[in-house]
């Protein structure tokens, strides 16, 4: 065991150096490796992360340099950095992000949608973004929801409160259709019907276990 | 034994502890027909714990870890068996937690427990119940010692040692046979599996606030890189602290958060007047007060506070400070008026009406507030106490604590078998304070080895 002669410390682990006051240690060789060494695998991960943020930015920059030198007047390239966005994101996010499964589900859906809706108004602004894709999304979420359900018997109930939230997003297609930015509604309308009545399916066949569960979640 | 003998003699003992814990899963419920008939329970979280959800993240992770050394390698196969075994007796752990439309809540897991993996990162990290069977704990292993890190939203420490003493006692049954063949194979006498809300329990009547809010002196140094976490252990015996402390007139704890004080003093302040004050955080287990046996929360933070009025104040006075203030403040009338007052927050009607979304900001901001008014925390988990026929095995025992706002320097106390260990956890690059800690101990006649988990290196 080592000895700081300054500290007046004897040193368990295997250094040559006092941790206090870094002082060169009295004593013989060896010591304590009490600890992984867990520096190394830290800045590791931090570096693939941070290299296809950077490929990302070179990319960005290279689309935006041939779409001026090439074709100034259609910009294409903001497609395509919508797209290098929505990868970094879903990767950072989807991939190396450390949200619940459900957290990640909601928010992928709702950034295909801005990055659809991004799209349609780059191209024309013909609100098919609105007025088709976030109904079918919406749904989309549901038959999601749905095969949970089915695949993790032992807590079904537990995707209630989620199948709650996708009738409300539902809804939001009437506030669209009422600040003009979508003009059909058949598509918005069966996806509220659809999620309505998985809701009450779910609560009507899930019985005694659906009512405890809406129980749970309401308490107050 | 040739090695062809030997490999298939390792391969039919691992197939023998496989279907062993097979069979306790089952004997146990833990098997998903059983389970997906079974009426899942839940509870709802106590004051403390409402807490932690809101504030929890990758930078103040709410983790604590309590670990204990053996004096043999831990056989990993071995230690989840352990764990497969004692998770579903104890209600307190085998839960998930859910969010609900106005609360948080927790509700019976049931799922496999988490797997105990090799420690290879830093310790009190984000718990992801996600990656973790939803479970709010990990069980780790290195080399001899055992980790359990656990989200303080289930238990505090002394629920934590509850569950990792009889974590370490199966494991121990199972790695020994002539200490199964001792010891009955069932849970110790010592070990309590009351999930009872005390605060709730010896809640009374709305009480006026008596947390301190005026701002405290903040340590700020240079960081370590985001993510790295310092640990430094320093081991010292129970009755060389014990005679210093009698000595000075104090507690053992009183003595060592006057230390911890006067080294902020001296290496921070520079014995200098100062308007704030030097403010510790500690935690005061509530148990033997309103006689609880309880394994989630229930302890209380009181202040060990020390203002620094003129330039070059003795530690004596540091002493006087602290031990006036401690005792003044650890009395059970005091300490029921403090958690009255969150109970009844809990228990106002306007406000547990108000939706979870808007709750959460809400309970961040008052937690910012308040998160600065102690320069820092010590906490004490106290002494562990094993059963003989155990004894034997165990070397020494740790303990740790996550960073909170404002707080980037901590300590925490633990004791075993005459031994305490004092363990700073740290962001900060320099070692200061720890410097003049512990050459304060050895100045005063402690005689102290550390060990560290090689971040200064």
């Amino acid at each position: 065991m080592k000895t700081c002669p300054k500290c007046n410390v004897k040193i368990l682990d295997d250094t040559d150096r006092c941790p206090l006051c870094r002082h060169a240690l009295s004593g013989p060789e060896g010591g304590l490796h009490s600890y992984p060494d867990a520096v190394r695998s830290i800045r590791k991960a931090r570096m693939l992360e941070n290299m296809f943020l950077f490929l990302s930015v070179i990319g960005g920059f290279a689309m935006v340099c041939v779409n001026y030198l090439v074709n100034p007047d259609y910009w294409w390239s903001l497609i395509g950095i919508l797209a290098l966005i929505y990868i970094n994101v879903v990767l950072r996010y989807a991939i190396l992000g450390r949200s619940g499964y459900q957290a990640k589900v909601y928010g992928l859906v709702i950034l295909a949608l801005l990055m659809l809706e991004g799209i349609d108004f780059l191209t024309g602004d013909r609100g098919w973004a609105l007025t088709y894709v976030y109904p079918s999304g919406i749904m989309a979420l549901e038959v999601t929801l749905l095969i949970l359900m089915l695949v993790n018997r032992r807590n079904w109930q537990s995707y209630m409160l989620p199948q709650i939230m996708v009738f409300l997003m539902s809804l939001l297609s009437f506030v669209f259709y009422w600040t003009g930015l979508v003009t059909h509604m058949t598509v918005a309308f069966v996806a509220m019907i659809f999620t309505l009545f998985s809701f009450l399916g779910t609560l009507i066949l899930g019985d005694q276990r659906a009512r405890n569960e809406m129980k749970r979640r309401f308490h107050i | 034994m040739s090695k062809n003998a030997e490999k298939a003699a390792k391969k039919a003992e691992k197939k023998a502890i496989k279907n062993a814990a097979k069979a306790d899963a089952k004997k146990f419920n833990m098997t998903s027909d059983a389970s997906n008939r079974r009426y899942i329970r839940w509870q709802k979280l106590d004051n403390t714990a409402l807490l932690f959800p809101a504030i929890a993240g990758e930078n103040m992770t709410n983790v604590y870890r309590i670990s204990i050394t053996l004096k043999e390698k831990v056989r990993p196969e071995l230690l989840q068996q352990a764990l497969d075994i004692i998770l579903p007796k104890f209600d307190g752990f085998n839960v998930r937690l859910r969010s609900g439309v106005f609360w948080y809540y927790f509700e019976e897991n049931g799922k496999p427990a988490p797997r105990v993996t090799e420690e290879v990162l830093f310790p009190c990290r984000y718990i992801r119940a996600n990656r973790n069977h939803s479970y709010l704990f990990q069980v780790t292993y290195y080399q001899c010692r055992i980790n359990l890190e656990v989200f303080h939203v289930l238990a505090d420490g002394m629920g934590g040692v509850n569950f990792l003493r009889e974590l370490t006692y199966q494991y121990l049954r199972l790695a020994h046979a002539e200490l199964a063949n001792q010891c009955e194979d069932r849970i110790s006498d010592q070990t309590s599996f009351s999930v009872e809300d005390s605060f709730l329990k010896n809640y009374k009547s709305a009480k006026p606030s008596g947390f301190e809010k005026k701002k405290a002196y903040l340590i700020k140094e240079e960081k370590l890189p985001a993510g790295e976490f310092a640990l430094m252990h320093g081991y010292m015996k129970v009755e060389e602290l014990k005679a210093v402390s009698h000595r000075l007139d104090v507690s053992l704890n009183e003595y060592l958060v006057s230390v911890f004080i006067y080294s902020v003093y001296t290496e921070h302040m520079h014995r200098a007047a100062d308007s704030r004050p030097i403010r510790v955080a500690v935690p005061v287990n509530l148990r033997p007060y309103f006689d609880s046996d309880t394994t989630r929360n229930f302890f209380i933070m009181v202040s060990a506070e020390f203002n620094p009025t003129k330039d070059d104040m003795t530690f004596e006075d540091i002493l006087t400070a602290v031990k006036e203030s401690l005792r003044s403040q650890i009395t059970k009338e005091h300490m029921e008026d403090l958690f009255s007052y969150s109970v009844s927050n809990q228990e106002n009607k306007f406000l547990r009406a108000v939706p979870l979304p808007l709750k959460k900001p809400a309970i961040r901001l008052v937690y910012s507030k308040s998160a600065t008014a102690n320069t820092s925390t010590i906490t004490n988990i106290g002494n562990l106490q094993v059963e003989d026929e155990y004894a034997p095995y165990i070397e020494k025992v740790t303990a740790c604590i996550a960073m909170s706002k404002g707080q980037s320097l901590k300590g925490t106390i633990c004791s075993y078998n005459g031994m305490l260990c004092f363990t700073f956890s740290s962001i900060f690059r320099e070692t200061t304070i720890q410097k003049a800690f512990f050459r304060k101990l050895t100045a005063d006649g402690v005689n102290v080895s550390i060990e560290t988990n090689n971040v200064y290196y």
